[in-house]
């Protein structure tokens, strides 16, 4: 249940570790982000870029605060309802960052379990990446 | 002749004047009975075989033949039933295995007892992030439902909605915690082997 506003971790390598959804995409503006759906973000909190990798090619890669992409949500609070009756609830909301109109992911790296839903909407690099899904 | 007519109209008429007779209003009678009443015919037709033998609970009846028909064994219902001591409670840790044998561990926190829809939900840790699982106990998806471990301690709680993010209660990654218990005992069972 993720709306305009609600902050969420991020799950890969690229550099920002708290973001802020500024739009759920594809939906109703009055319908929420769940598993698996997509949104716009801006970045409120990221990693400091170290010293030794100022000036060069991986340094401008990496997210500052302020930057916008889109992410897929992998893992909420609110209990998700599946085909065969179980519902799955994890203690964080998640996502992970993606490059603008494909399912690829932004980082190298995707750290921490993430639901198996996204499989089936056809993210699966990003579950691949993973450690575990559930 | 007048105890006459007393005793018989008939031999009165006839006894009578003609002038009388004359006199007397013409009387139209029918012999013949006009069917006045309709009949509301209804066919009667030989009682279908009951559903439900008579003196039985038609709920109960049904949710029986449920139980039989989503757990044939009957040792789901054995296991959740309120008349078993062994019964889980919150606190355990127990392993749910579906039918494509993909496996889930965990403690169980609450269990909702409620005819075929009963419920448990179970609580681990994967990578550092709690995951919990609510599980319908007569899917048919899922094959086995088994108690591994019974606390020693139990907080007198009926839910154990409270251990969530508290770091003195909460639960580890049990997956690993039983692998490497495994492990463990493998390697102690081999030992012994060797000194024999």
């Amino acid at each position: 249940m993720l709306y305009l506003k609600s902050l969420v971790n991020v799950l890969d390598n690229s550099g920002a570790q708290i973001v802020e959804c500024i739009k759920v995409l594809g939906k109703n503006p009055k319908n929420c982000a769940r598993i698996g759906d997509r949104m716009v973000v801006v970045v409120k909190k990221a990693k400091p870029i170290p010293a030794s990798l100022a000036g060069t090619v991986a340094a401008q890669q990496k997210l500052r605060r302020g930057d916008i992409r889109h992410a897929v949500v992998v893992r909420t609070k609110q209990p998700t309802q599946r085909p065969d009756g179980t519902q799955i609830r994890f203690d964080d909301n998640a996502c992970v960052l993606l490059q603008p109109n494909t399912t690829d992911p932004v980082g190298t790296r995707v750290t921490g379990v993430v639901a198996r839903e996204l499989k089936e909407k056809g993210y699966n690099k990003l579950v691949l990446l993973a450690p575990r899904s559930v | 002749m007048l105890n006459i007519a007393r005793s018989s109209n008939k031999v009165a008429y006839l006894t009578a004047p003609l002038a009388v007779l004359n006199m007397m209003p013409l009387v139209h009678t029918r012999n013949y009975q006009l069917n006045m009443r309709t009949e509301n015919v209804v066919k009667v037709y030989k009682p279908p075989q009951r559903l439900v033998p008579p003196g039985k609970d038609v709920l109960k009846l049904t949710q029986e033949k449920l139980f039989e028909r989503y757990d044939p064994d009957g040792e789901k219902r054995k296991l959740f039933s309120r008349k078993n001591i062994m019964s889980p409670r919150a606190g355990d840790i127990m392993q749910v295995t579906k039918k494509d044998k993909s496996t889930f561990i965990g403690m169980l926190l609450a269990l909702n007892r409620n005819g075929l829809g009963t419920t448990i939900l179970l609580r681990t840790r994967i990578h550092g992030i709690g995951v919990e699982n609510r599980f319908q106990v007569y899917n048919p998806d899922i094959e086995k439902i088994e108690i591994l471990r019974v606390p020693t301690v139990r907080w007198p709680k009926e839910k154990y909605y409270f251990i969530r993010g508290l770091k003195k209660y909460d639960t580890g990654d049990l997956d690993a915690l039983l692998r490497k218990e495994r492990r463990k005992e493998a390697k102690r069972l081999e030992a012994e082997n060797e000194t024999k």
